[in-house]
């Protein structure tokens, strides 16, 4: 009887484990077009950078004209999406942009008539964004009458600019084939490696924690030293991090920044956390403990600002 | 009321059946044995027409040659998911096998039990790509007994089979054999 209510014991542990952990945050994913494909193909944009001109890829005129892009982007949206993934579309993203910038510009306030605030960091980070970038370049080879696709996607990741998903290969030579139809094929042919590659980067997540990266700034106006404070800093990502998985890469007076932090997906209660939740605890720390009031500004899934001095 | 005479013919006649049958069925067992344990080749035969097709020959081995082919729709299946292949020529490419975990010998065995049935569900996702008696290349092999004094023959028979590799793996994911891209999130 006891061994019964034992094991019925381990068995109602088991599921309520279970149950109170949910699904981790699930990173966006977007196809964009690599900044060499944009400018070997001519969507580009110039501009003056206090005298130096500068060039910036034209995503919108790109998604507007080239029709290969589409496909492209197309096929990779649709092969992701039979695998539970569904991309960001890259040109939808863009239109829902500019349809909110419009909206934002004339929205305005019943009572009082007051627009709609949007500070200069606001403009900043509304841009076509995701977790995880799909960056895609594509080359046409030809010898004599032979034609073939060079064919690269790279999965990096926006946070720590690692790249932790890649396919790479040319395709067969064909003298008769359609572009669009090598172009395909290509995608498809790569899919395989790519979603491997995805794959070992979400198992080894799931195994030793999301690897994020904190930024700490100082406000100009505050008398601290970051130097100093940052050894606190360097104990409670010890202590909070996935095996005290972290790398301080620098450390000055007023700015510190610290990399490959591995950060656990879910808090003690089963949460899902992103990295703003995970580094709430070392705001509320520097705050309270250490008397530095601080701004906690954040940029998706894996990269928190700490700004030391005030909100 | 069965005469002598023809008792003695019947009665021999159903043994002889009997002992071929049971033979067939250990031919059987050891080609599935050979399966388990991953006694066969598989190499990519060049693009399908199909997405979501691998067109694959497989090399399976028997004494007798009538099972070596019947058993390379098994193999065939068992090779995508657990072997996968290097790609050259015929414009192929490699394939990473579809098993992306560890799998403990108990669930590889239970895996195994039910789904390679004879009937079993790895019927659904393989297909013979030309007619396998016909088609199919046979190789006489001659191999030494495990004593290494006696010799036996063996033949190696390479079939073209076709595997519905993508609905193959939504299966495995669905019943939870596999992970999917997005398990966990």
């Amino acid at each position: 009887m006891k061994k019964r209510i034992f094991e019925l014991g381990i068995l109602l542990f088991c599921l309520v484990t279970t149950l109170s952990f949910g699904q981790a945050k699930k990173p966006t994913l977007m196809v964009v077009p690599s900044d060499a494909w944009c400018n070997k193909n001519g969507y580009m944009l110039t501009y003056d950078n206090q005298g130096i001109e500068t060039k910036v890829p034209d995503y919108k005129r790109a998604v507007q004209e080239n029709t290969d892009l589409l496909l492209v982007i197309s096929t990779l949206n649709g092969l992701m999406a039979e695998r539970e993934f569904p991309l960001k579309n890259l040109e939808t993203v863009l239109k829902g942009l500019a349809n909110d910038r419009g909206l934002n510009a004339v929205r305005t306030s019943r009572d009082t008539g007051a627009s709609i605030s949007e500070s200069p960091i606001d403009q900043i980070i509304k841009t076509a964004r995701a977790d995880i970038i799909l960056q895609l370049t594509w080359t046409i080879n030809e010898m004599g009458p032979k034609k073939s696709v060079t064919y690269n996607l790279q999965g990096l990741d926006s946070y720590t600019y690692k790249q932790v998903a890649t396919a790479t290969g040319t395709g067969a030579q064909s003298f008769s084939t359609e572009l669009p139809v090598l172009l395909e094929e290509a995608v498809r042919d790569n899919m395989e490696d790519f979603t491997y590659t995805l794959q070992e980067h979400f198992d080894d997540m799931f195994e030793n924690g999301r690897e994020v990266s904190l930024q700490i700034l100082t406000w100009d106006d505050w008398d601290g030293d970051l130097d100093d404070l940052s050894f606190e800093i360097e104990d409670w990502l010890d202590a909070n991090t996935v095996e005290g998985r972290f790398s301080t890469t620098d450390v000055t007076e007023s700015y510190a920044l610290f990399e490959q932090v591995r950060m656990p997906l879910f808090n003690e209660r089963g949460r899902a956390l992103a990295a703003r939740n995970f580094f709430r605890g070392l705001s509320k720390m520097l705050a309270d403990d250490y008397q530095t009031p601080n701004k906690l500004a954040t940029e998706g899934l894996g990269k928190v600002t700490l700004i030391l001095g005030g909100k | 009321m069965i005469s002598v005479p023809l008792k003695k013919v019947i009665v021999p006649c159903l043994a002889l059946l009997v002992c071929s049958m049971v033979s067939a069925q250990r031919r059987q067992k050891l080609a599935d044995q050979d399966t388990y344990e991953w006694v066969y080749d598989i190499e990519c035969y060049g693009g399908t027409a199909k997405n979501g097709y691998k067109l694959v020959k497989v090399w399976s081995y028997s004494k007798e040659k009538s099972v070596a082919s019947l058993q390379a729709k098994k193999n065939a299946v068992h090779g995508i998911i657990f072997k996968g292949y290097a790609g050259e020529g015929r414009g192929c490419r490699a394939s990473r096998p579809l098993m992306n975990r560890e799998m403990t010998e108990k669930e590889y065995k239970d895996f195994f039990k039910d789904f390679f049935l004879d009937d079993g569900e790895f019927n659904r996702f393989v297909t013979f790509a030309t007619d396998h008696k016909g088609a199919a290349d046979v190789q006489k092999l001659v191999r030494n007994k495990k004593d290494k004094k006696d010799k036996f023959y063996q033949y190696k028979v390479g079939v073209l089979v076709s595997v519905a590799s993508d609905d193959l793996r939504k299966f495995l994911e669905k019943n939870d054999i596999i992970n999917s891209l997005a398990k966990g999130f």
